[in-house]
């Protein structure tokens, strides 16, 4: 409510700027920090919710300026068609380039935008017929339509707004929608997002292109603007520049993203006043902001997101479904890496509706399993089936949107995220809404987003996390983390759902609620996969155990059996089964 | 526990929320003051805006112009101002980029007491900055630009320097006349200048029987050179022609002389700097090339200039001192001539109708096309400096 | 000309490498850029520059002089600006912008007190060479080549055998574990900074007699180039600094003599790109996988 008149307050204050400040030169600055707001906004896309590090952005910058220019000088296109083609254009070739390059992480991806901007530098000087190379472009028209002159300072300014707002808006409908939720949660994990069905890859790429097509449009405002361009305005400086306006104003947040880039144009043409000592002061301010600031001035978690109203239709919780035999077949599965071989002759069942244990000493390979199975780790032999289906070769989000789901042995809650951000992320592979509808809120959409907010505070419940649904994962407890985690899990509505040791570090009170959670979860129809090594846990709630040791089977059965089977014992030295087998006992 | 948390938390929000309200009024009343500052001058005061590269790697040649104007604006103020008025210098960094030049622009197009604008210093941050001067109808004089088109393109836009029409076909006549070249090296800059002149300079050789056998180029702030001298080496010509910057332009010729290339090295008024010479130390020796300044020629103009600069600054004046000290006395004179500071149109044009100024090192004068006529002078390195040479056969 | 070239490339490499060493060593303890590098090779440049021209000490001592001021100013600036980070826990790519802001004002203050004017730079040789084949070669080149093999070695020897080197290596596979095993991480971590900012010192103090001259602003493309070539070889890696060093001066040799000037750049990016996309983590750098 406040945050909307805060808004509201601003879009006056912003459409009155021309006729409060007379002098020409502000509005300049106004001018150039809208261009800067809307490159920010962008980089914010695939960096600030994507999590990706591109030091790119002043090449799509470019693109888009040349794109405008050429356009309008050579074949005389209007302004009204440049900036839509040169946000297309720089969008287009910003997938293009994404794809081989999104390969690369971290730092790696830094260094392969900034090269790939660096190439695109060097083209536009060299690309004489096309660019008009170092002379540059010059007699780029100004906006002109309905007999109104948009070529003025003030009436210029009201276009750079509106691309602003424009932006902003664009910027919180991802921010705010399913499309978000998932970028998020590939910046906070990207293997954790694959394996909840989302299809990484695609995200990433379309984030790069957002990121990129904004890049044009304030290309494309800023060439009709000083009506010359040459290839110095689009150098690695120019890249580094906006990341730094971005990390400034707090990442991930699209205020953030705003302020940022108004401080950092804003703050040079303040600092003339001390003369030669502006680079000075300059750089030191920003050792400053990074310093006293690291998460920007604005903060990382921005403005509180609005969640969805609850949809009408709405489903509680993971939907049971008919036992299937048997679920889960895995056939003379060998796992190497390099020459270690983890796994070999691995070959077991799994019947719908149970709960399977895996048990084994540390370096037994339980963990490989389980990566096998999600799709995690490479299978060098044999075969996964999932329900009929084959697993061995698809990709590990292809695998959890056939029904396979996962919790880590090191917990990977998306430390960044709401609980509810979290669990409702998980619900992404199920939409049958596409992004584009989400973003575009059609109504449709609206009422999918409700239901997944309804669906998502049952799970919440059903893991007894309710109270907490508004915390940043990372400030919850552990023991609260890992339920999050089978909550987002289960939001996936899984057949088959991989338990990675959910009791590691749990007290015995806490070993019990797990029992019993995991009772429910099956009784809802979903089969479980546990791999555990407290045995109070795994002798009450498994109907079979599978035991591993150096990577191969060494038995298989009930866990009357399993406790009394001298292989195992020996396995174990005699000590932990025994001991925990007695508690169990006692229980 | 987890109450504390989210308490935190929205403290967290609040606080960043009312660290950006706080910096948005921190802008708004910085931007009020810069505003207040402009229109509290005194009103009397007539201002000079200085639009140069402080900062960054083109620093020097803004250093240059800051210096020169200041000097002119001093000495013009000692000697009663401008129609009574005093003025001051307005010093504005574009740390050589174009999209800043602009903004300086806007900035001095906003301030009704500016009179005239020296800079700024490359061509592309000219092309950036005149359509704003030119609304403001600013005259603009360029102590360092040489690119004709700009003084054509714009009717309130003057040069200093000389113009690339007048110079460039100068050094492959000199080729010809005085060396008896045939065989043609160039090494260009990659900017607007650099092409310029080259075009200037292979439109003459070719028209006048000589060939171009290599044109070879690099950006600006390459320093490593050695691949392009090796294909200029394959290609054997008679003269290498410098059409640099003077750092580039050592580092070239050393790393010519380096790989065995020994023919003469023939060189624009750009490379023309003591530091040529430092830079490229003994490999120097014997480069040719035009200049319009140089503080150790031995010219009475100059060495009046010399001891002027040596004076204020305590260190010998370089060219832009002199194109940015008389820069400002152009437009001084200008504004004399019309009577008022206001008449912006008919100053600009003033300026055009300039003859036989008395500039501080020579005559100024700007021909039809209202671009600037200069003396030149040829110079040679010789014992580790530039001194006099004077052609046997080349005439001016 | 295909000698030549590769000859020229072979030099410009051995100083890349120099300066990409820097980087690596630091990006291996912390996983973070230092972007005030360039501004130390600047420093080493000028500092030698002071005491060859005003204090007339030779060159070697010079070097030797400047190194170790250098040192000194790359372990101010770690605790100055990437040691904080690191007790507020903050993201990596904050260093980014701390360091950003170190090499501004470093500039900034280079100019403030030597100028912004090219100053001319002394060679610790006297001009000349020999022709090798179809290539020359100056006696400087020659030098420079030798100073960079003796100093990479030396690094990759005191990373492999000395105490430190362990302890840095330890770092670099676990920074808290390795706090927990005893060693003095933070020292260990301006140890890294003065090391890799003592030969970026004597890089800059190379690139100065190389080319001749010295400027405030001579340390950003040097400083890039010597990112890229460090990001080629496999962050991390002494040996892959110097094969992406090397590498990165033939690519950028060959490709400009051979190909095209005016796409140098863009060849050298294009390769940068592709071995990237092959090799995510670099030539040699290890790829650390994800653990689940």
């Amino acid at each position: 409510m406040t945050a909307g008149l805060l808004v509201a307050g601003a879009i006056v204050v912003a459409a009155a700027c021309p006729f409060l400040v007379g002098d020409q030169y502000i509005l300049h600055v106004l001018i150039m920090w809208g261009i800067y707001a809307v490159l920010t906004l962008g980089l914010n896309v695939i960096n600030g919710f994507a999590g990706q590090l591109s030091i790119g952005q002043g090449a799509f910058y470019g693109i888009g300026a040349y794109c405008a220019a050429i356009l309008t000088t050579t074949i005389g296109w209007s302004f009204w068609l440049t900036p839509p083609a040169a946000t297309a254009l720089a969008a287009a070739v910003g997938m293009l380039v994404s794809l081989p390059v999104l390969r690369v992480r971290g730092i790696y991806l830094g260094m392969a935008t900034f090269g790939f901007a660096e190439i695109v530098h060097v083209v536009l000087r060299s690309w004489e017929g096309l660019t008009k190379g170092v002379l540059g472009i010059t007699g780029i028209l100004p906006p002109i339509a309905f007999g109104i002159d948009f070529g003025t300072q003030d009436r210029f300014y009201y276009l750079v707004l509106a691309a602003v707002l424009l932006s902003v808006l664009f910027s919180q409908r991802i921010y705010q929608s399913s499309v978000g939720h998932a970028l998020l949660a590939i910046r906070e994990d990207e293997l954790a997002a694959g394996l909840l069905g989302i299809n990484t890859t695609a995200h990433k790429v379309a984030a790069f292109g957002a990121a990129a097509g904004l890049a044009g449009l304030a290309g494309s405002l800023f060439a009709h603007y000083l009506t010359y361009i040459s290839p110095e305005n689009f150098t690695s400086v120019e890249s580094i520049l906006i990341v730094t306006m971005l990390i400034v104003g707090g990442r991930g947040n699209t205020l953030g993203a705003v302020v940022g880039a108004g401080l950092l144009v804003a703050l040079p043409e303040l600092l003339r006043v001390v003369n030669v000592y502006r680079l000075l002061i300059y750089g030191l301010l920003l050792v400053g902001a990074a310093v006293f600031r690291p998460d920007g001035l604005v903060g990382r978690v921005g403005l509180a997101r609005r969640r969805a109203r609850p949809g009408a239709a709405a489903e509680s919780g993971p939907v049971a479904t008919r036992p299937e035999n048997p679920l889960l077949r895995v056939e003379d599965l060998q796992v190497r890496f390099g020459g270690l071989v983890a796994l070999d002759d691995v070959s077991f069942s799994v019947e719908g509706g149970e709960v399977y244990g895996i048990i084994g000493p540390n370096g037994a390979g339980k963990t490989t399993l389980f990566n096998a199975i999600t799709g995690v780790a490479p299978v060098g032999r044999g075969r996964i089936q999932l329900g009929g289906l084959d697993l061995t070769g698809l990709a590990p989000y292809r695998r959890a949107r056939a029904g396979v789901a996962r919790t880590f042995q090191n917990i990977r809650a998306f430390a960044g995220m709401r609980a509810w951000e979290t669990v409702e992320v998980g619900f992404h592979a199920r939409l049958r809404r596409g992004g584009l509808a989400h973003l575009c809120a059609t109504r449709a959409a609206r009422a999918e987003a409700g239901a997944v907010r309804t669906a998502a505070d049952a799970l919440l419940r059903f893991v007894g996390l309710e109270k907490v649904a508004d915390q940043l994962a990372r400030n919850l407890p552990y023991g609260h983390q890992r339920r999050l985690e089978i909550a987002r899990a289960l939001a996936t509505s899984p057949r088959l759902l991989l338990l990675d040791e959910p009791a590691a570090g749990m007290n015995e009170s806490e070993c019990e609620e797990l029992i019993a959670l995991i009772r429910r979860i099956r009784d809802r129809g979903v089969t479980v996969l546990l791999v555990e090594h407290h045995m109070q846990v795994v002798m009450a709630v498994c109907d079979r155990i599978l035991v591993l040791n150096f990577g191969r089977p060494i038995a298989e059965g009930p866990p009357d059996a399993i406790r009394d089977d001298p292989t195992v014992n020996a396995a174990y030295l005699g000590t932990e089964i025994q001991s925990a087998a007695g508690a169990a006992d006692h229980a | 526990m987890v109450g504390l948390k989210e308490a935190s938390e929205m403290r967290g929000t609040v606080m960043a929320r009312r660290t950006v309200v706080r910096g948005l009024l921190g802008l708004g009343v910085a931007f009020g003051c810069a505003l207040g500052g402009a229109a509290g001058a005194s009103a009397q005061e007539l201002v000079i805006g200085v639009i140069a590269p402080l900062t960054g790697s083109k620093a020097e040649q803004g250093m240059q112009f800051k210096e020169g104007a200041e000097l002119a604006v001093a000495d013009l103020n000692r000697a009663g101002g401008v129609l009574g008025r005093q003025l001051r210098v307005e010093l504005l960094d574009d740390e050589g980029q174009p999209k800043n030049a602009a903004a300086a622009a806007q900035k001095l197009a906003a301030n009704r007491n500016v009179i005239g604008v020296i800079g700024p210093s490359s061509t592309a941050s000219c092309r950036a900055a005149l359509p704003i001067l030119e609304r403001a109808r600013l005259v603009t004089i360029s102590p360092s630009a040489s690119t004709a088109s700009l003084v054509t393109d714009h009717k309130y836009m003057y040069l200093m320097s000389p113009a690339i029409p007048f110079y460039g076909p100068l050094v492959p006549r000199f080729a010809q006349v005085e060396l008896g070249a045939k065989r043609l090296a160039i090494v260009k800059v990659k900017d607007d200048w650099g092409l310029g002149v080259s075009k200037a300079t292979a439109d003459y050789a070719r028209a006048n029987g000589m060939t171009v056998v290599a044109e070879v180029e690099y950006a600006q702030g390459d320093r490593d050179f050695k691949s392009q001298m090796t294909a200029v080496k394959a290609q054997n010509p008679d003269v290498i022609i410098l059409n640099t910057h003077y750092t580039e332009g050592a580092i070239i010729t050393k790393q010519a002389r380096e790989l065995g290339l020994a023919v003469p090295i023939l060189a624009q008024g750009t490379n023309v700097y003591p530091q040529y010479a430092e830079i490229a130390g003994s490999t120097a020796e014997g480069a040719l090339g035009w200049v319009d300044f140089l503080a150790t020629l031995d010219d009475p103009g100059v060495k009046r200039a010399v001891a002027k600069f040596q004076a204020a600054y305590g260190k010998p004046a370089l060219n832009y001192h002199i194109t940015s000290y008389d820069g400002v006395m152009v437009i001084a004179d200008a504004i004399k001539k019309v009577g008022n500071a206001e008449d912006r149109e008919v100053i600009a044009r003033t300026v055009g109708q300039l003859k036989d100024f008395a500039g501080l090192v020579g005559k100024i004068s700007y021909d039809a096309e209202r671009l600037p006529v200069r003396d030149l002078f040829w110079t040679t390195v010789k014992g580790g400096k530039w001194v006099l040479y004077q052609p046997t056969k080349f005439k001016m | 000309m295909l000698l030549q070239q590769a000859v020229n490339g072979l030099v410009l490499g051995s100083v890349y490498a120099l300066i990409a060493v820097g980087f690596s060593l630091v990006f291996s303890v912390l996983e973070i850029i230092n972007f005030s590098h360039g501004a130390m090779l600047m420093l080493g440049a000028y500092f030698g520059l002071v005491m060859i021209g005003a204090l007339g000490w030779g060159f070697l001592p010079a070097v030797a002089a400047s190194a170790l001021l250098v040192a000194a100013a790359g372990a101010i600036v770690e605790r100055a600006t990437i040691a904080p980070l690191r007790r507020r826990e903050a993201p990596r790519v904050l260093a980014l912008i701390s360091t950003i802001g170190a090499s501004i004002t470093l500039e900034a203050a280079a100019q403030l007190v030597w100028g912004a004017q090219v100053r001319g730079y002394p060679s610790p040789l006297p001009p000349g060479g020999f022709t090798l084949g179809a290539a020359r070669v100056t006696y400087l080149e020659c030098a420079i080549m030798g100073i960079a093999a003796v100093l990479m070695i030396g690094l990759g020897l005191f990373v492999r055998l000395s105490r430190t080197g362990r302890a840095i290596r330890a770092i670099a596979q676990n920074l808290s574990a390795a706090r927990l095993m005893g060693i003095d991480v933070e020292r260990t971590i301006v140890t890294v900074f003065a090391v890799g900012s003592a030969i970026g010192a004597v890089a800059g103090m190379l690139t100065g007699a190389y080319f001749s001259f010295a400027q405030p602003s001579m340390g950003f493309l040097p400083g890039i180039k010597g990112f890229v070539a460090a990001v080629l070889g496999g962050m991390g890696s002494v040996v892959g600094a110097g094969l992406g060093g090397l590498l990165l001066g033939v690519v950028e040799s060959l490709g400009g003599g051979l190909l095209s000037f005016e796409y140098k750049d863009a060849i050298v990016f294009g390769v940068l790109i592709l071995i990237l996309i092959v090799r995510p983590s670099g030539i040699l750098g290890y790829d650390t996988g994800e653990k689940v």
